[in-house]
């Protein structure tokens, strides 16, 4: 799905990524690993275009999208959310889904004179499917931080894609909503949803990855299975240190 | 003669009740600090003004054309000011606007510089020239109608929620797929045509114009107008025309020596500017908070 080749990248003194080589497989939950400052998420802004890299390439489905725009990447089908939820706090519930379905909305005059027909039941529906307590007209910034995570989930699933990266999806999170996250993307597992995930609780990536990519310093130490990579010495000693 | 007054003070308020609704679809609804909208006011009227005097052009092509003309120069101060955020937009924007005010006074062979351009003929609509002031009133109502039902129209549509969500977070909405760089330009060329309406309405009814009328003071009367009505809210705009621009005429009743006006009006401003942030930071109707 993604193809990263020798990606490096340096903010002033600091190199945050040495160069960087790994593929994403689809179907398959795939889960960036590594301590903090290992470069995970300035992947993750490299590869959707928020920063370019300043050597290497990235390649979705075999297409390059090195200094492509992000609203580009995300029109080719790569969805994903972020570590600090990105709502938008005077908008509702509703307009947030609503946004996500379709590109639309983007057509100024189009949407002068437009009948808004909609099914409010089915978005009711999404509420319920994503455990959403809040009503439809209910504000992003009346929200809880786990209601929040949701939505923002709901938004990124909702939006046509073929890749979901997810920053940390259940950080912050009250166990009951780590466990409904869990079990959501489980489900999304089994559908056969190409996920590229990056998490600190090596539990949840245990239970939840394919496979996994251990990163240090902004390169890639080991990679595959789970249970290869998680009891690899190197990737113990990058957590713990030496 | 009280009520010529009394209409004249009209239709001030409804030119700057465009005005105003038009900056809080840039400002307000988009999130864009846009301190120079006076400029797009000015090459309004400029345009108009020129089209009509020199270049025979009707009203309604004049007008329109005026429209067009600021929503290139809407369209170019975005793309300019493309890398800037925060308060170095807003500075950015309020250098247009001194740009703007420096090529009003100085290109002399086209505005006629600090002499102004007199004469700016009354509109002409299918043969019938609004010549008195209480028609100019009910027309400016009908322009006014139009465009703020434009605006009403846009803000209300999904469309407008998607200014809206570039407004509360930029980052988020590219990752919908959405361009917030068309978004941005596309409502700042809104934004300017309707103010560019504004300042034709404004010189073919007062006939002449120069520099003066677009500078520093009217841009301080119309982020105070924006402010005081409050955020994303276009009845607000409306509401606060009314108060702002009656406010300091009452100081015309009050006896006070002519040279003292002037900075009444602006204390009284700034009083009601300070008033209105402490106690309702979001304005009359303000639907978000003034950041």
């Amino acid at each position: 799905m993604f193809k990263v080749e020798n990606v490096k990248k340096r903010f002033g003194g600091v190199q945050a990524i040495k160069g960087s080589n790994f593929e994403v497989p689809e179907n398959k939950i795939t889960a960036l690993i590594g301590p903090n400052g290992a470069g995970k998420t300035t992947l993750f802004n490299i590869i959707t275009g928020f920063i370019k890299p300043d050597e290497g390439d990235v390649y979705f489905r075999g297409q390059r999208i090195t200094g492509k725009h992000p609203f580009e990447i995300a029109n080719m089908g790569v969805s994903r959310t972020f570590q600090q939820v990105r709502l938008f706090k005077y908008l509702t519930i509703f307009d947030h889904l609503r946004m996500a379905d379709d590109n639309q909305d983007t057509k100024l005059f189009k949407n002068l004179f437009a009948r808004q027909k909609v099914d409010k039941e089915a978005y009711e529906k999404v509420l319920e499917q994503y455990g959403i307590e809040r009503g439809l007209d209910a504000l992003a910034s009346e929200l809880s931080y786990g209601q929040r995570k949701l939505l923002d989930l709901a938004m990124a699933q909702r939006k046509q894609h073929k890749i979901l990266m997810l920053d940390e999806p259940v950080a912050g999170v009250n166990a009951v909503i780590q466990e409904r996250i869990e079990n959501y993307l489980l489900d999304l597992k089994q559908q056969g949803e190409t996920i590229l995930l990056i998490d600190h609780d090596m539990k949840f990536v245990r239970r939840l990855a394919d496979y996994v990519i251990a990163l240090d310093a902004g390169v890639v130490l080991v990679d595959g299975e789970p249970e290869k990579v998680l009891t690899d010495k190197r990737v113990l000693e990058a957590y713990l240190g030496e | 003669m009280i009520s010529t007054y009394l209409i004249h003070i009209a239709i001030i308020i409804v030119i700057f009740a465009i005005l105003a609704a038009s900056l809080n679809l840039s400002l307000g609804y988009t999130g864009m600090i846009n301190l120079g909208h006076i400029a797009f006011y000015g090459i309004g009227a400029y345009s108009s003004a020129i089209l009509t005097i020199r270049h025979d052009f009707a009203f309604i092509p004049a007008i329109i054309c005026g429209g067009l003309i600021a929503s290139v120069f809407g369209w170019f101060l975005t793309v300019i000011t493309s890398r800037l955020k925060g308060d170095y937009f807003a500075l950015g924007t309020l250098g247009f606007a001194f740009v703007a005010y420096a090529v009003f006074l100085n290109w002399t062979s086209l505005t006629r510089g600090p002499l102004g351009i007199p004469g700016i003929p009354r509109p002409e609509i299918f043969g019938y020239v609004v010549r008195s002031t209480s028609d100019y009133l009910t027309f400016s109502l009908i322009v006014a109608a139009i465009v703020i039902t434009f605006l009403w129209l846009l803000t209300r549509s999904r469309y407008g929620k998607l200014l809206e969500a570039t407004r509360d977070d930029a980052v988020g909405l590219q990752m919908l797929g959405k361009n917030i760089f068309r978004l941005k330009y596309q409502s700042m060329m809104v934004a300017a045509f309707c103010a560019a309406i504004a300042g034709s309405l404004y010189g073919h009814y007062i006939s002449f114009i120069d520099p003066s009328t677009f500078y520093l003071n009217d841009i301080v009367i119309l982020l105070t107008i924006a402010i005081v009505g409050g955020l994303a809210s276009l009845r607000g705009s409306i509401a606060a025309a009314i108060i702002i621009i009656l406010l300091p005429e009452m100081l015309r009743f009050v006896n006070m020596p002519p040279s003292m006006i002037g900075p009444m009006r602006q204390i009284l401003y700034a009083l009601l500017l300070i008033l209105i942030l402490m106690f309702r930071p979001r304005g009359l109707f303000g639907k978000v908070d003034l950041e």
